[in-house]
């Protein structure tokens, strides 16, 4: 009983103490932090390459793709592991903003909105999509323009500004559910939103045009174009201090154009570029940088017959089969995704040499070529540096807590010498020398317990801020940042704690501090007690 | 019951023919103990005997560094002498050298020898220091509790922790520190400090009470006050061996042996 009695006294009484459980907290804050940000970030790229892939990709790495895809959907989707699976394209281009003379190069990427919706997470990138839910669309579509109802017949009123449907009910709906546009308006937006309020008008957020001229009937105008989704950080610029501004005024539904190189079936390249104009439909944010600032999303129909890859009839009335970059595979809950790639990959070589199709030797080599994989494998080459990374900073930052331990050591020798005599009074009122012992282990123990909680607790509470502290920082100089999201992929830093780390860092502490105290608790047991009781 | 009684029943129960045999609770034969200063061996102790009969009290006089302490550590389990042996109730204190092998000595902290001597310290000796020795961040009622705390094992606590609360009461209020129960040690004076020691001492009824220089860091008011404490113990029939340099002090005990060239004789 004396041994817990004297560990917690010494605790609270012995302010040198305080430094050893201030090194300890200091030390596993650090860990807890540096294993959070790197699992985090390892967690956050899974979940992306998931949200954004599917839990099985068919990929043949080839720039003109593979035939058959609709037989292969077809097939496939009766087996009981695959829940759904959509065609993809890839292509590049050239993307022009003509009201603000800006172009960008471009990944184009062709998608069936509504199955790849049900495949992955593409979705919830969507930010009007997810404000105003239903009204994201890559069909043809006109620029929305934002009208005036007659107001209250009371004569103050100039009118209630409307959308024209179904946007306008889109837009009730959303508001009745609470959703709330939450952009960072640009500069040009915020000046124009305030030049409508002053005139008594609610602007939408910066998306749509408002009435030109004399006319105010909330209506669609001008030619119908494809809809395109944007990435975000190709239709806005991201500031030092991390708000992002647009590339001058450019509403929901203004024209944009896309130019394409079309392949042939042999990978070339075939003809002259296309060009086409397309109305930006939505932005995606997907919070990786390198997708938000090199996608385009467009109908994958409307892709295949501008890269000249949908079916077609050769001069000899033949049959071209369509092709597809990829397919993305949703794959039914309970199923293993990394045994369904493995069915799928054997599949489609025995698919492409089964003779039920017309394929040519080309057709033939590029479908069989393709090769599924999980999402996982798809992204080892950037999942698996980030993983060695990051159990090289744990050991890194495990030889750097021994710092800590070994300021344990000295602290409790140190403590050893300054209570000396206290072991001789405890050895001769009959304490035994592994009780005594026990008592600085018990410290120890105690010390590691205590900074330990206090660290996991301190990391645990910066990691939930961390982006604060790095906004904080960044105002006060912008050159404070230490997140670059072009870096790290990631506009923010991920925050995640998971629970099992900060038990992990807790329990850890308590090891070692408890092993640092084994070399003070052998000096204590093994003094004989008249040496203590004379020790000066 | 008394502390007196329960004493004497402690130390009758078990002992008494073996002390009876031999002639004496507390013996110490052919004691020797030698220290090393630098690379000279100073014999301090030289086959010194000594005698102490249950209930007597015996004071050990002798000139400054003449071993009286040594001598009381010997005695008390504290410190092993290079020969000799100690016997408290016909049982000996210390292993036999034969038998003390390097392996031994090396496992010392796990030994049966060891245990032996720590249960002595433990049950049958109450030490009184000249220094005190107090352990600062306890407070007086700490300081005689963590004595009881030692006796008993973790399990035990919750059940004996009252009855110890109390032993250490009524301890605390013989030697007239009732009133600073929760005082530190730096808040007492010289005199109050060696009561609490004396306190702590006597709150498991030991057999036998060694007493270095109980008065030696004292004034003569606190010194005689103490010593009052000493003969009511001595009343009571405590077996009481004290070391002093002053020969006032040692008046007080029935018999006054004097430690000359490491060895004892009757003054």
């Amino acid at each position: 009983m004396y041994k817990l009695f004297l560990t917690l006294r010494y605790l609270r009484k012995r302010r040198i103490a305080y430094a050893a459980v201030g090194a300890v907290t200091l030390c596993a804050a650090m860990v807890l932090i540096v294993m959070s940000v790197l699992g985090g970030f390892v967690q956050e790229m899974k979940a992306k390459a998931r949200a954004l892939l599917g839990d099985v990709i068919l990929d043949n790495r080839s720039y003109h793709g593979f035939p058959l895809y609709e037989e292969l959907i077809a097939e496939i989707s009766t087996w009981p592991e695959i829940q759904r699976a959509t065609p993809v394209l890839y292509s590049w281009g050239l993307l022009r903003f003509p009201q603000i003379e800006q172009t960008a190069t471009v990944r184009v990427v062709g998608v069936r909105l509504d199955e790849v919706y049900e495949v992955n997470g593409f979705r919830r990138s969507l930010y009007y999509e997810q404000h105003y839910p239903g009204t994201t669309s890559l069909a043809p579509q006109a620029q929305a323009i934002l009208g005036v109802v007659d107001g209250p017949q009371d004569g103050a009123s100039p009118g209630i500004p409307r959308l024209p449907e179904p946007l306008h009910t889109a837009h009730e709906r959303a508001r009745a559910a609470g959703l709330r546009d939450t952009d960072e308006y640009d500069r040009e937006w915020t000046s124009f939103r305030k030049a409508l309020e002053k005139d008594g008008i609610t602007p939408y957020p910066g998306v749509f045009a408002l009435p030109d001229g004399m006319d105010d009937t909330p209506r669609w105008q001008g030619e119908e174009f494809p809809g395109l989704v944007i990435g975000r950080d190709i239709v806005a610029v991201r500031q030092p201090e991390g708000r992002y501004r647009r590339l001058g005024f450019y509403p929901r539904g203004y024209v944009v154009t896309l130019t394409l190189l079309p392949t042939t079936e042999a990978g070339d390249i075939s003809g002259q570029p296309i060009k086409r104009a397309f109305r930006y439909a939505d932005d995606s944010r997907t919070g990786v940088h390198d997708i938000d600032s090199n996608y385009v999303y467009c109908d994958f129909a409307l892709l295949q017959r501008l890269l000249q890859m949908d079916e077609a009839q050769r001069e000899d009335g033949s049959r071209v089969p369509g092709r597809c970059s990829q397919i993305q595979i949703k794959i039914a809950p309970g199923h293993d995704p990394a045994k369904a790639a493995e069915r799928l990959t054997k599949f489609v070589a025995d698919f492409a040499y089964s003779g039920r199709f017309a394929l040519n030797i080309s057709e033939r080599e590029l479908l069989r070529r393709a090769r599924a994989e999980t999402w996982e494998q798809s992204q080892r080459h950037v999942i698996a540096p980030i993983e060695k990374e990051r159990v090289l900073m744990q050991i890194v930052m495990g030889i750097i807590s021994l710092v800590a331990v070994l300021l344990v050591l000295c602290i409790l020798y140190m403590i050893v010498l300054q209570k000396t005599r206290d072991v001789g009074v405890l050895k001769s009122v009959g304490a035994s020398s592994t009780g005594v012992g026990a008592i600085f282990v018990l410290y120890g123990a105690a010390v590691g317990a205590v900074g330990g909680l206090l660290g996991a607790a301190l990391g645990w509470t910066f990691m939930m801020n961390i982006n604060e502290v790095q906004e904080f920082l960044i105002s006060i100089h912008p050159g404070m940042r230490v997140w670059d999201f072009s870096v790290y992929a990631f506009d923010r830093i991920p925050s995640r704690v998971e629970l099992a780390d900060a038990l992990g860092v807790f329990v850890a502490s308590i090891l070692a501090c408890t092993g640092g105290s084994f070399a003070a608790a052998w000096r204590a047991a093994r003094m004989e007690p008249v040496e203590a009781l004379r020790y000066e | 019951m008394s502390n007196a009684s329960q004493r004497e029943r402690d130390t009758t129960a078990v002992g008494a023919s073996a002390e009876d045999a031999r002639g004496g609770f507390l013996r110490a034969e052919g004691i020797s103990r030698t220290y090393r200063l630098g690379r000279v061996d100073v014999p301090v102790l030289r086959r010194a005997d000594l005698s102490v009969r249950r209930g007597e009290f015996a004071a050990i006089m002798g000139k400054s560094g003449s071993g009286k302490s040594t001598l009381l550590h010997v005695l008390g389990a504290l410190d092993e002498p290079q020969e000799g042996q100690v016997f408290v109730n016909g049982e000996p204190v210390y292993a036999p050298k034969e038998r003390r092998s390097f392996r031994a000595r090396a496992l010392d902290v796990l030994s049966v020898h060891e245990r032996r001597r720590n249960r002595l310290r433990r049950d049958t000796f109450g030490f009184v220091f000249q220094f005190y020795h107090l352990l600062p961040e306890l407070t007086v009622f700490e300081n005689v509790l963590v004595t009881e705390m030692v006796r008993t094992g973790v399990l035990r606590w919750p059940t004996a922790r009252s009855g110890a609360r109390r032993r250490v009461s009524a301890e605390l209020e013989r030697v007239g520190l009732s009133h600073r129960l929760a005082h530190r040690p730096s808040e007492l004076s010289g005199g109050e400090r060696q009561r609490v020691a004396i306190a702590r001492a006597l709150v498991h009824r030991p057999s036998v009470l060694l007493a270095d220089e109980p008065t030696g860091n004292l004034d003569a008011t606190s010194g005689a006050a103490i010593l009052a404490i000493f003969q009511a113990l001595h009343a009571e029939g405590q077996t009481i061996v004290m070391v002093t340099h002053d020969a006032t002090v040692a008046a007080c005990a029935d018999r006054v042996l004097h430690l000359d060239d490491g060895q004892l004789a009757a003054k």
